[in-house]
């Protein structure tokens, strides 16, 4: 039972990212702000149960905690350095629940 | 003497059943899993990783990935991972050391012995090269059997009275197999078996996306084909998610 809430709890999460992301690509700055918001409070919340976003981006691939989906060329960035991240990952008191789905430089 | 486990060393996964109390129990791994994707990669410290750690890096370094290695058992390909060249049977081995490592973990006791599943139409050299992947893991094979004997044996077929014919679907990743067993006097014979070694459970993932995609453009003159890597993947597990959703249930709802 607790497994599933927290599976429904990064769900819903997803879901506002993906509102986030959406908003960033809008020339409205308040709703990109207030969905900024949104999240930093939401992350603040669920670190207080140990469920803790895993760091991808800008970060080099690591095959425990990451999941490439599609590796690019990029000259400029390091060798299996993330530049995207597709869907986050999570630590639930420190056990990786779900690795964050990714894009990284081959 | 240690305990015989069973393996079955799956084209895209793995698995290990070990008998408590005459029933067969799955074997989790140290991260809780008991289905274990059949791949071996070199990390990016040379070091070796398996199941779905080393499945996560197949896009991303597939010179140091190796994943299918069944199709190529029996054959003298030599498959390169990383620097090194490997015959088929030493990457299996690979593969069955972890396998037999996890196992050992899990059952926090020596493991020696193994009964190992090989597809009915498995040649001898199949075979052999199976034994030999084994071997080099420090296994003993106590037997290698049919995978539809296997699957027969685990439905508890062979306690049935009758004589008959059983007809044995096996429907894996990546390949379909559909054999005749013939029972007679607690004897399991298999009498014919065909499969299709391109057809599996990726092949319907791949009919679900397709169909996601159609409806898309259909409903809302969308092409999700042309989205991003995000759009893809999401499309993608929905498409994985609605197939073991609609083995059990009638009509599902996604929302993208």
């Amino acid at each position: 039972m607790f497994d599933r809430s927290i599976k429904t709890l990064i769900f819903i999460i997803d879901q506002i990212d993906v509102m986030h992301k959406f908003a960033l690509t809008t020339q409205n700055e308040s709703l990109a702000t207030s969905t900024s918001n949104v999240l930093k409070i939401i992350t603040k919340s669920i670190n207080e149960i140990g469920l803790v976003e895993i760091p991808s981006l800008g970060e080099i691939f690591n095959e425990e905690v990451h999941n490439c989906i599609k590796a690019v060329k990029c000259p400029e960035k390091r060798h299996h350095e993330i530049v995207e991240v597709l869907k986050k990952g999570y630590r639930l008191n420190g056990e990786v629940i779900r690795p964050a789905d990714v894009i990284a430089v081959e | 003497m240690g305990r015989i486990i069973g393996i079955d060393l799956g084209t895209t996964t793995s698995e290990i059943a070990y008998l408590y109390n005459g029933k067969p129990k799955i074997v989790k791994n140290t991260e809780g899993d008991h289905i274990i994707p059949s791949v071996v990669g070199l990390n990016e410290n040379n070091i070796l990783i398996f199941g779905k750690h080393a499945k996560r890096q197949l896009t991303l370094a597939p010179g140091k990935t190796v994943q299918e290695i069944k199709r190529l058992m029996g054959s003298n390909a030599k498959v390169k991972m990383g620097d090194k060249e490997y015959l088929p049977q030493e990457i299996s081995a690979l593969l069955l050391k972890y396998l037999k490592q996890c196992a050992e973990e899990y059952l926090d006791e020596e493991v020696e012995e193994a009964v190992i599943t090989v597809p009915a139409m498995f040649n001898d050299l199949q075979r052999q090269a199976t034994k030999d992947a084994a071997f080099i893991a420090g296994l003993k094979v106590e037997r290698i059997i049919n995978e539809p004997t296997a699957a027969a044996l685990a439905y508890g077929l062979n306690n049935l009275d009758k004589d008959q014919k059983v007809l044995v679907y096996d429907l894996g990743g990546g390949t379909f197999d559909v054999s005749i067993l013939e029972m007679f006097e607690g004897i399991m014979d298999v009498k014919v078996s065909r499969g299709n070694n391109a057809l599996g459970g990726k092949d319907f993932d791949e009919r679900l996306m397709n169909y996601i995609f159609d409806e898309a453009y259909r409903l809302y003159e969308i092409n999700l084909k042309k989205g991003d890597a995000a759009v893809l993947q999401r499309v993608k597990e929905a498409a994985e998610s609605a197939k073991i959703d609609l083995s059990s249930k009638k009509y599902i709802l996604y929302r993208l």
